[in-house]
């Protein structure tokens, strides 16, 4: 199912996933959920632009604007 | 767009977003900040690169991306993968599935996934909260799966980039993004979503 994400499965492979999936609950669940997290994933960047979850304390940023200044003029 | 920078501005507008990635990369907040400053510092050096067919903040994620892709590289961090992912190929397969009856396997009672009750709820999510908690996931993690798991989720290269990167069998990668994936899920659903 993992690699069915990313590349091609052969009719052999797809048939016996399609086969587990229609029996096996929470293999349907994984699958939903995992799509749900790669998405989260993937607008990781976007997200954290708009609400990091970290921030550098105000001696940090002196600093490192310090460090920019002495070398960009 | 124009390719002039601003990075008497840098810090005031990116500084918070790269080191909140670069921490959640390394798992270090000292290690990223250092990531950060190294940035800034060698964007201005490679500042005539700067073609301005991409924003000033792609391109300083960029340089950020391939410093702790360096970081990883040189800890060498995924030598022997063969033997270490045959050494604990049992114990993972033990903690999430009974004993395979087909390829496939079964989920064990305990660690079958559950519904979520906040699965579609993203508009309320709030994601400051929830990429701390995919940091401490990723802490969790062993760390050999790290940099893939980073490379694939997070800076979306393809399979061969990465094997290329990190020097590992293409059989390898699958095994490694199975694992991540799976501890993944198993550790958001424990700490995040709501069942």
């Amino acid at each position: 199912m993992v690699k069915k994400t990313e590349q091609k499965l052969s009719v052999k492979e797809r048939l016996k996933l399609f086969y587990h999936l229609l029996f096996c609950d929470p293999c349907k669940r994984f699958k939903l959920q995992t799509q749900i997290i790669d998405k989260s994933l993937h607008d990781c960047h976007e997200h954290l632009s708009h609400h990091p979850s970290e921030m550098l304390s105000t001696e940090s940023k002196e600093k490192i604007q310090r460090t920019i200044d002495s070398i960009s003029q | 767009m124009t390719n002039i920078l601003h990075p008497h501005k840098w810090v005031h507008l990116y500084g918070d977003y790269l080191f909140s990635l670069a921490a959640m990369k390394t798992g270090n907040n000292e290690l990223a900040e250092d990531l950060v400053q190294e940035t800034f510092l060698s964007a201005i050096k490679a500042k005539e690169t700067f073609r301005g067919n991409s924003t000033e903040k792609t391109w300083l994620t960029a340089i950020l991306k391939n410093k702790i892709i360096d970081h990883y590289r040189k800890k060498d961090i995924l030598k022997s993968a063969d033997d270490y992912l045959a050494d604990t190929q049992q114990g993972f397969h033990n903690s999430f599935f009974s004993s395979a009856q087909n390829d496939f396997g079964h989920w064990t009672k305990e660690a079958s996934p559950q519904e979520w009750a906040n699965e579609t709820a993203d508009a309320s999510v709030n994601y400051k909260e929830f990429f701390r908690i995919v940091r401490s996931c990723i802490d969790k993690m062993p760390s050999r799966f790290v940099p893939v798991f980073l490379s694939r989720f997070i800076d979306e290269e393809d399979a061969e980039v990465i094997c290329k990167e990190f020097n590992i069998s293409t059989s390898n990668y699958w095994v490694i993004i199975h694992r991540a994936k799976v501890l993944m899920r198993s550790c958001l659903e424990k700490n995040w979503f709501v069942t």
